[in-house]
């Protein structure tokens, strides 16, 4: 039994949470079907994976490759939302092409960011990469800030469809987000293992010395794969920006969590990311529909900290 | 073993004095609400540089700690109705007790793990802040808090703290405390072993430092002097938001090290000093004020790593050299 509807409103109480609303949603219909609210918490949690799995992967590629956890990631991911709005409230571009755009773009900015500032400090301590990417997060959120405002604004839909099955109320994106998700992970693990330049990369995470031995432009590796995490992030913000508001502090709660799954998942691990984002996405999801919503970040703060107490180098990550 | 030793002390004398006098040559209230200001963004500066700058350890929770400072003060007096002056040094405590929690396990991480954990810690109490309504006022936050209570002198008279100067002495009391125990400490032998651990924490270790101890020991310093300034800011505002625990404070504060000058005693007090007055004179610009300070802070990373005073260090060296060989 399948109904479909069409035009249903978008949450409109959003608090500060990334995935508020859905989790709101949720509650309210507790009483009704407890198998369909499971369920629906279930999907919720997988499509919230989904977008922290893209977040987190683009993290670690980053890592991998130049040594740095970009904490400019979050605000990167914010600017790819925005710009996805942009083009389609500007120009009228239809979803999919304004996504794409927003992925080549940051792509592009991504590169750019790579060579201007973190390049010249590869010399310095690593403590001044940190730093310079603060002054970026200053930057990028301010000037969100300056160019968009400090309202919460709202994503011309890309579809609007919703489905009605055992209980369950789910959108159609969200099973957008999650299939594009899965395709992109599994198309960029195919990258990285079949092609030269995706063996360029894997060799120089693993030895970034020895594969300038052997004749693999490095500097370029990594501006290129600062450019696909970028542009990861910019994907991972525009399948999620139509179900949630944007605004210019949006990247904050997002990276935090992305670097809690990268260190849970080890960081520069790939399949750490993956799995990483899938539990945080679910946990986050099923604690927040079953206990409470309001200290959640709090608790997956607490259970970071305990990992590194016991492990200090995550849960599948290689001791350094 | 200085040359410069009697125009040195005779700067330092001059500087003191001016200081001292300053509200009296400064009168208006505008002026001397941002001297205020700057006494407390000194504090904060000065903390910071503890951990960062002589430890080698970056804490993003900076922020977070002043704002647990604040909170802790003011609820302290306006909930359970301490006196200003017992609830400060119990606000204190209280942060520098969060901090030692906090640093036995964020601290057992090396390299990128510690500003990584950090920075998840400060954005995590903020939100506690922000959420907790039944503490904390949530989003609207607290205010109607009292300025410190009059003290009264023993032979008659009362040092009242209402008017603006007064707490700029108050301040500026808590600055000069705050720089005597740093430098002591930075002089000390676990200054000394504090700095090894900088320079590379596994050689340290080798030598028979206890780095997991020199480590805690300074981040709770740091974080207890983070908590004063945080006090400090609660009682001369008399309003706290949650804003004052956000990351963005971190970064404000991390910015007036780097740019007055990592891992000096001078640096600090300088970048605490003139970046808000720059901050002001910015004011109009609004949100461009920040973009500005991102900028200078990727410039100052890169051509500048050692903020002002290491530049002009830098440039006194070679111009001592220059004479000295001609």
């Amino acid at each position: 039994m399948v109904r479909v509807k069409k035009n249903v409103s978008l949450a409109a109480h959003l608090n500060s949470r990334p995935l508020g609303p859905l989790v709101l949603s949720v509650s309210s219909f507790r009483a009704r079907h407890f198998v369909g609210i499971f369920l629906q918490t279930i999907i919720n949690g997988i499509m919230l994976g989904s977008i922290y799995a893209m977040v987190a992967l683009g993290l670690t590629l980053i890592y991998g490759i130049l040594e740095i956890p970009n904490f400019a990631h979050g605000a990167l991911y914010m600017i790819g939302a925005y710009v996805s709005f942009q083009v389609m409230t500007s120009f009228g571009m239809p979803y999919w092409l304004a996504l794409i755009l927003s992925a080549v773009f940051l792509f592009l900015m991504g590169m750019f960011i790579e060579r201007i500032v973190y390049r010249p400090l590869y010399v310095q301590p690593v403590i001044n990469s940190f730093i310079a990417a603060v002054g970026l997060i200053l930057i990028l959120e301010n000037g969100a800030l300056a160019i968009w405002g400090p309202a919460f604004r709202r994503f011309p839909k890309a579809s609007s469809t919703v489905f009605h099955a055992l209980g369950m109320t789910i959108t159609s994106q969200r099973i957008i987000v999650i299939i594009t998700a899965v395709l992109l992970i599994i198309a960029l693990q195919l990258f990285i293992k079949r092609t030269r330049l995706g063996a360029a990369i894997e060799a120089t995470s693993q030895n970034r010395q020895g594969a300038q031995l052997m004749g693999i432009n490095t500097s370029l590796v990594g501006g290129l794969t600062f450019g696909l995490g970028t542009a990861l992030a910019a994907v991972a913000a525009t399948l999620v920006a139509p179900i949630l508001l944007i605004y210019p502090t949006m990247g904050g709660p997002v990276i935090a969590m992305a670097f809690v799954i990268i260190i849970l998942g080890g960081m520069g691990s790939f399949f750490g990311a993956v799995v990483g984002g899938y539990i945080i996405g679910l946990a986050e999801t099923l604690f927040s529909s079953y206990v409470t919503t309001k200290y959640i970040d709090t608790l997956i703060f607490g259970i970071l900290v305990f990992i590194l107490a016991v492990k200090p180098t995550g849960l599948f990550g290689k001791g350094h | 073993m200085f040359k410069g030793g009697v125009t040195k002390k005779l700067f330092y004398f001059l500087l003191i004095a001016f200081l001292l006098i300053a509200p009296i040559i400064i009168t208006g209230k505008y002026p001397q609400h941002i001297m205020v200001m700057c006494g407390i963004w000194v504090i904060a500066s000065l903390a910071l540089n503890l951990i960062l700058g002589y430890t080698g350890q970056l804490n993003l929770a900076h922020g977070a700690f002043f704002g647990i400072g604040a909170y802790g003060t003011a609820l302290l007096v306006q909930r359970i109705g301490l006196s200003f002056w017992l609830a400060l040094p119990l606000g204190c405590a209280i942060t520098a007790f969060f901090g030692f929690l906090t640093g036995l396990p964020t601290l057992r991480t090396k390299g990128h793990y510690f500003p990584i954990a950090t920075m998840c810690l400060g954005i995590a109490i903020y939100y506690l802040i922000a959420r907790w309504d039944g503490l904390s006022g949530g989003p609207r936050g607290l205010f109607g808090l009292p300025r410190p209570d009059p003290i009264r002198l023993p032979f008659g008279g009362v040092i009242s703290f209402e008017s603006t100067p007064a707490c700029y002495y108050l301040v500026l009391f808590f600055v000069f405390v705050t720089i005597l125990v740093k430098s002591r400490l930075v002089k000390s032998l676990a200054g000394k072993k504090l700095i090894a651990i900088r320079g590379n924490e596994d050689l340290a270790q080798s030598v028979g430092i206890d780095t997991m101890r020199g480590k805690v020991v300074s981040f709770t310093i740091s974080t207890l002097f983070a908590g004063l300034a945080g006090g400090l800011f609660s009682a001369y505002m008399g309003t706290l938001m949650a804003e004052q625990a956000h990351y963005l404070l971190s970064f404000e504060i991390l910015i007036y090290v780097m740019i007055g000058g990592i891992g000096t005693m001078a640096g600090p007090i300088i970048g605490g000093i003139f970046l808000p007055i720059l901050g002001e004179i910015l004011q109009p610009l609004a949100g461009f004020r920040l973009i500005l300070f991102g900028l200078l802070l990727i410039l100052i990373i890169r051509y500048l790593p050692s903020g002002i005073v290491g530049g002009l260090r830098a440039a006194g060296m070679h111009f001592r050299r220059r004479s000295g060989a001609e």
